[in-house]
């Protein structure tokens, strides 16, 4: 009698295995963007105490669940802002600052968010991938 | 017997999914499908479309109007891709892989109801579009009319025949009917939204382009700019530079009948 090898045995398992975890696991790479001066974990905290989260979805930012905006979940990847910009570092720390100045129909309103903390914000959401 | 059978699919399957997941089969459209792989395709799309069209009944073509009529649709919406008597197909067809080709041979050799389900429905993963969401009933009708006669023209009398064709274009499908999710849906894929949306129940690539449509229907805004209501809607559907001059949204053409349908879905995920 012949003995069959161990490793064909088990292939049946192994290929359908590795198959389905090869394709759940297949996602895109993200690029990492920095905001120049931002820290991020800053910026989420600003996030909070700025009530974003009572207009926008925003992961890892308790209670973010308003739907007045769009949900920035993974909004590192969004090409472009509120439809209009393109998704730059420089264009989100002015956009964050003062959204009227960009895009005078939206309904977003200027938060009186300083500079500084904008850029933490832009960090921030930049992790948001 | 049976469950090593069974086994044994189940292996080959995974084993082609594994071949496909590593890269090693070549997408090229230079290079060409293996044979078993071309063939495969080749018989398997043919006789999809015997079956689907077997039930369809065909309604008289020999209308001389109609013919005109389908010459207007043919030329104008499928030479560009499949050529015409006398006209090469445009480079974007060229390098089409599976090569559109000629459909005179078609016309010859399939029968009406089967040239009418493809110019209706089109052919996945191939670059036959459907043509439904762009051409009303009368005038798919009308091309398969035109298509009979294609393989009896030669040059001189297709352009004859064409002098004599109105330049009206090809219409769309009229529609007037009670706004539908499930043909929303339908509708948004058609119009090639997916392309820059991800949208719930729609299985396409993982773009960002536009904002991700999921619990549209609890939005307060449509684009940061215009209340939620169906009305806003279909004008942002229909007319998105007329709510935003510099959106970066554009105009697809979409008819108000289809913008309805496409509203009633988004309006629906929550
Ligand atoms: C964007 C390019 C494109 C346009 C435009 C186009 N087709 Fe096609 N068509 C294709 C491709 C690609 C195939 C697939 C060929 C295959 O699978 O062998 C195809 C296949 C077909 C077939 C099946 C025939 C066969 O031999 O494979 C028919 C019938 C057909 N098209 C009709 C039409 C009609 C009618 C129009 C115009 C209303 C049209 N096509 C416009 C690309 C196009
Ligand atoms: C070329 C890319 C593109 C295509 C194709 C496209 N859209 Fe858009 N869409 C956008 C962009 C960008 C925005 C954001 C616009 C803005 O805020 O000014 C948007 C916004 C929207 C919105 C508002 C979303 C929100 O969060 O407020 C809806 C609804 C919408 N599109 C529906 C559609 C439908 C329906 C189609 C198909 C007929 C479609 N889109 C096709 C790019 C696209
Ligand atoms: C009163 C509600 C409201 C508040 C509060 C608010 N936003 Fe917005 N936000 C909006 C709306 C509405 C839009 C859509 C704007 C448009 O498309 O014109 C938006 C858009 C955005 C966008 C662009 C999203 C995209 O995908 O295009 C970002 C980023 C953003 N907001 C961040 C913030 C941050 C950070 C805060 C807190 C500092 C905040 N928002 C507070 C309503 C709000």
């Amino acid at each position: 009698m012949r003995r069959r090898a161990p490793c064909i045995r088990a292939s049946p398992a192994v290929i359908l295995g590795a198959t389905l975890y090869l394709i759940a696991c297949n996602g895109e790479h993200v690029p990492h963007v920095t905001v120049a001066g931002g820290n991020a974990d800053r910026g989420r905290l600003a996030v909070e105490s700025y009530g974003c989260g009572a207009c926008h979805v925003i992961p890892g930012v308790p209670g973010a669940r308003g739907l007045t905006g769009p949900p920035l979940n993974s909004f590192a990847r969004h090409v472009y802002i509120a439809g209009e910009l393109p998704n730059e570092p420089e264009l989100l720390v002015r956009w964050i600052r003062d959204p009227p100045s960009l895009a005078p129909q939206t309904a977003m309103p200027n938060l009186g968010v300083s500079e500084a903390t904008a850029r933490d914000i832009a960090a921030y959401l930049y992790e948001l991938r | 017997m049976a469950a090593g059978a069974g086994l044994l699919v189940l292996l080959a399957g995974a084993a082609g999914l594994l071949v496909m997941y590593s890269g090693v089969y070549d997408i090229s459209a230079i290079e060409q499908h293996t044979a078993p792989v071309y063939r495969a395709l080749e018989i398997g799309m043919r006789n999809a479309v015997r079956r689907r069209a077997a039930g369809i009944e065909t309604p008289p073509l020999d209308d001389e109007a109609l013919v005109r009529r389908g010459l207007r649709c043919f030329h104008d919406n499928c030479v560009q891709c499949h050529g015409g008597p006398g006209i090469a197909p445009a480079d974007i067809a060229k390098g089409l892989q599976p090569v559109p080709s000629s459909l005179a041979q078609t016309a010859r050799d399939w029968r009406p109801a089967e040239l009418y389900w493809v110019t209706r429905n089109g052919i996945k993963m191939a670059g036959m579009p459907a043509w439904a969401y762009r051409m009303s009933e009368r005038d798919l009708w009308a091309t398969v009319a035109f298509l009979e006669r294609l393989p009896h023209l030669g040059v001189r009398e297709y352009r004859e025949l064409l002098d004599t064709v109105a330049e009206e274009a090809c219409m769309q499908p009229e529609g007037e009917h009670e706004a539908d999710p499930r043909r929303g849906l339908a509708a948004l894929r058609q119009y090639a939204c997916h392309g820059c949306h991800r949208i719930p129940g729609i299985r396409g690539p993982d773009v960002y382009v536009g904002p991700p449509l999921e619990r549209f229907a609890e939005r307060a805004y449509i684009a940061g700019v215009l209340p939620n209501t169906r009305e806003n809607l279909v004008r942002w559907i229909t007319k998105p530079q007329s709510v935003s001059p510099l959106t970066l949204m554009p105009d697809l053409g979409v008819t108000e009948a289809h913008a309805h349908d496409m509203a009633a879905y988004l309006e629906s995920l929550r």
